[in-house]
C-alpha cells in the first residue's frame, strides 16, 4: 500500500496579509514553594510544547579562589550520572521522551534546560529533578571532562581570535578579579579541579533557595505548581555563605599589549575597558549608543574600518552584560600593516561619539532595529524561557520585556551623548593586539602614550 | 520518495541509526567503540525518483577510513539481519515529532515548511498531517523498508580522506589526548 501526496490541480486562493498586530511579551506568574524554590510560569498554549529551564545561582562568579572552572565543570557533570544512571542511560531516558537536555554554567548562573511535548512534561521534570538533586559526579567523567576542557583551551589558543578574547580579559581586569580569566577556567586551574571540589561546590550552591524553575509553553500555572511541588517540594537545605571575591576589579594604568604571533598576516584587535553591570539605570541609552558606535553592521566603526578604509571585513563593539561590570570591547581583525591606522580610527570614533550628538537618522536606524527585532526574538518557548531566566538572573523589573520597545524608543540624541561621555573612558582603554610585534609594535607606540608590552601567547612578557 | 509511506519508514529508520546520541551509530561507534567522532543520518527529501538515506560518520584521528567504513556496514548489516524494535521506533518518532513542532514555532521555519508542501504537493496544509504520518510508522514497516532498500547491493560509500600534511603541534597534542 503506497499512499503518495499528489499535487492538486487547483491551488487554493492565496490569503492576503492583515494589518500588523501590536506585540506583547507573554504574561507570566511567579510562585514560591514551601522550601524556598521559586517558579516562573508563562502559559503559551500555541503548540503542545513546554520548555523548562532550571536556573541555579551557581555561576562562575560564585567560585572560590583557586577553583576557577568548577562551576562550568559541575554543571556539565550533572548530565554524566544521576539517580543511579550513567551519562549514556540518562541521554537515553531524555531521548525516549523526545528531547535532549543541556546543562552549563556561565558567569552568573548554571542552567539546565529542555523542550518537550506537553504530554511528556511530568517525565521530563522528574528527570530534571534527578539531575539537580541526585547527581553522582563519577570520577571517570570528572577526568574526562577536565581533559575535554584542556583540549578545548589548546584549540582556542591556536585561534588568534579566541586568544585575543582571553588575553583582552587579562588586560582589562585586575589579576585577582574572577573576570580576568575565562569562565570555564584556565589550564592550571582546571588541572587542579577534583571530584571533591566539584561535590563541595554542588553542596554549597545547588539548593532549593538558589533555584528557580522557569516554565514556558503549553502548561497552566496550576499544573506547573502542582508538578514542581510533587517532584521538588521535599528538597531541603540552606545555601552556603556567599563568596565575597573581587569579580570585576580593574587596574588603573592603561595598557597597550601585543601578544606575539611572528609573521602573522593579520592582527586581531581588542580595545576597551571595564563596562557596566546589567542593572545599570543607563542600560537603554548605552545599548542604543553602542548600536550606533559599533553594535550594528551599519554602525560608525564598521562603516569607517570596513567601508571607508577597507581595513577589515567587519568591526564591532559590545557591552557584555553580566551581574557585575562585564567588559566593553571593540573587536576586529585587520591586515598587519594597517594595525596602527585601524587603532587610530577606532580611537577617533570613540572621541567622536563622546564629543557631539549623533544624528536623528542614526538614532532612528538604531532604535527601529532594536524595536523591530524584539518580537522575533521570542517566537519559541525556549527563547521565552531564556528571557524569563535573564529576568531572574539579573533581577530585572517585572515589566521589563513589555516596556522594552517603549524604553528603546524613549532614547534621545542627548541621552546617547550623555551615555557616551559617562560610560566610554578613553583614558582607561586597554589595547590588545594578537599579531606580529615586528610590524605592529612601533605604530602602536606612536599612537598611545603608554609603552607597548610584548607577551607570549601564554602571557609571559618578552623584551620588545 | 518524499511524501510516500515508505519515506516515513525510511526517515524513522534513519533516526534510529543516526539521530542524536542514543542512536545506534552514535552509541556503537562514538561512545562504545570510540572510533568515530560524530555520526548522523539524513534523507534528501526528493520528490522524484528514489530518495537517498545518508549515514554521515566522521572518523577519530587514529581510525582509518577503511576501519570506519567496515564498522558502519556492520551496523547496517545488523539492522538488515535483526530489524528494529518497537521501542526504538517509539524513541525515533517522539524525537522527530518534537523537532517538527519546535521548528513550527518560528515564522521563518513555518514559512519554509508551508512553501515546501505548497511547492511539492500544491497543498501547504499537509504540514498539519506530518506528525500523524510519523506516528503511523511501525517496526514492521521500518523492517520492510530496511529489507527492501538497505541490502549490500544498494549501498554506496564515499570516503573523504585528508591529504597528508604536516600536523600542527596543537593538533598533534589534541590527537594524543584523544587517544588516551
Amino acid at each position: 500500500m503506497t499512499r503518495t501526496m499528489m499535487p492538486k490541480s487547483e491551488p487554493a486562493p492565496r490569503p492576503t496579509p492583515t494589518a500588523p498586530r501590536s506585540y506583547h511579551f507573554p504574561t507570566f506568574e511567579r510562585h514560591t514553594l514551601q522550601n524556598g524554590m521559586r517558579l516562573v510560569v508563562a502559559p503559551v498554549p500555541k503548540l503542545p510544547l513546554v520548555s523548562i529551564t532550571a536556573v541555579v545561582d551557581a555561576g562562575a562568579s560564585t567560585e572560590q579562589e583557586g577553583q576557577d572552572g568548577v562551576a562550568a565543570l559541575t554543571a556539565q557533570l550533572l548530565l554524566e550520572g544521576a539517580a543511579g544512571l550513567d551519562g549514556a542511560a540518562l541521554t537515553d531516558r531524555f531521548e525516549r521522551i523526545g528531547t535532549s537536555v543541556e546543562a552549563h554554567a556561565d558567569w552568573d548562573a548554571a542552567t539546565v534546560s529542555l523542550t518537550v511535548l506537553a504530554e511528556r512534561l511530568p517525565e521530563a521534570l522528574a528527570l530534571v529533578r534527578d539531575l539537580l538533586r541526585d547527581p553522582e559526579f563519577p570520577d571517570r567523567e570528572v577526568a574526562r571532562l577536565k581533559d575535554e576542557r584542556l583540549a578545548e583551551l589548546l584549540q582556542l589558543h591556536a585561534e588568534p581570535g579566541a586568544l585575543a578574547d582571553e588575553q583582552f580579559s587579562r588586560a582589562v581586569y585586575a589579576a585577582t578579579a574572577r573576570y580576568a580569566s575565562p569562565a570555564g577556567g584556565s589550564a592550571p586551574s582546571v588541572r587542579a579541579l577534583t571530584r571533591d571540589l566539584v561535590r563541595g561546590f554542588y553542596a554549597e550552591r545547588y539548593r532549593p533557595t538558589t533555584t528557580t524553575l522557569v516554565f514556558a509553553g503549553d502548561v497552566s500555572v496550576e499544573r506547573a505548581i502542582a508538578l514542581a511541588s510533587e517532584l521538588m517540594g521535599d528538597w531541603q537545605g540552606d545555601v552556603g555563605p556567599m563568596i565575597t571575591r573581587a569579580v570585576d576589579a580593574a587596574p588603573v594604568t592603561p595598557i597597550v599589549r601585543v601578544v606575539a604571533k611572528a609573521d602573522a598576516p593579520q592582527s586581531e584587535l581588542r580595545i576597551g575597558h571595564v563596562g557596566l553591570p546589567r542593572r545599570h539605570p543607563d542600560y537603554f541609552d548605552v545599548t542604543v549608543m553602542n548600536a550606533v558606535l559599533g553594535g550594528l553592521f551599519s554602525s560608525r566603526i564598521n562603516l569607517n574600518l570596513r567601508e571607508a578604509h577597507g581595513y577589515t571585513y567587519g568591526a564591532f563593539s559590545a557591552f557584555e552584560w553580566r551581574r557585575a561590570a562585564g567588559p566593553f570591547v571593540i573587536q576586529t581583525a585587520v591586515k598587519s600593516d594597517v594595525t596602527g591606522a585601524a587603532v587610530r580610527e577606532i580611537l577617533h570614533e570613540i572621541e567622536r561619539v563622546r564629543s557631539a550628538e549623533i544624528t536623528t537618522e542614526e538614532l532612528t536606524l538604531a532604535t527601529s532595529y532594536l524595536d523591530g527585532v524584539f518580537p522575533i526574538r521570542y517566537e519559541t518557548t525556549a527563547a521565552i524561557a531564556t528571557a524569563l531566566s535573564n529576568l531572574v538572573i539579573h533581577d530585572l523589573p517585572e515589566h521589563f520585556y513589555d516596556d522594552y520597545r517603549q524604553r528603546v524608543r524613549g532614547v534621545t540624541t542627548e541621552s546617547v551623548l550623555r551615555a557616551a561621555q559617562q560610560h566610554l573612558h578613553p583614558e582607561q582603554l586597554r589595547i590588545l593586539v594578537v599579531g606580529d610585534p615586528a610590524v605592529v609594535a612601533t605604530p602602536l607606540a606612536e599612537i598611545h602614550g603608554a609603552p607597548v608590552e610584548v607577551v607570549t601567547p601564554e602571557g609571559v612578557e618578552v623584551a620588545a | 520518495m518524499f511524501g510516500s509511506d515508505e519515506y516515513y519508514a525510511a526517515s524513522v529508520c534513519g533516526a534510529i541509526l543516526g539521530l542524536k546520541k542514543g542512536s545506534r551509530l552514535h552509541r556503537r561507534l562514538v561512545r562504545e567503540r570510540q572510533i568515530a567522532a560524530e555520526a548522523q543520518s539524513f534523507t534528501y527529501d526528493l520528490t522524484k525518483g528514489s530518495d537517498l538515506l545518508v549515514l554521515d560518520v566522521t572518523a577519530r584521528p587514529e581510525t582509518s577510513a577503511e576501519e570506519l567504513e567496515r564498522a558502519v556496514h556492520e551496523e547496517v548489516d545488523r539492522l538488515w539481519d535483526d530489524g528494529v524494535t518497537a521501542d526504538e521506533v517509539a524513541r525515533a518518532v517522539t524525537l522527530i515529532e518534537t523537532e517538527l513542532l519546535v521548528a513550527l514555532q518560528s515564522a521563518g521555519d513555518r514559512a519554509d515548511k508551508l512553501s515546501l508542501f505548497a511547492t511539492y504537493f500544491g497543498d501547504p496544509s499537509l504540514v498539519n498531517s506530518q506528525a500523524a504520518r510519523y506516528r503511523e510508522v511501525t517496526a514492521e514497516r521500518v523492517n520492510a523498508f530496511a529489507r527492501a532498500r538497505l541490502g549490500v547491493e544498494n549501498r554506496a560509500s564515499l570516503l573523504y580522506v585528508p591529504r597528508d600534511t604536516e600536523v600542527a603541534p596543537a593538533q598533534r597534542e589534541l590527537a594524543e589526548m584523544g587517544s588516551r
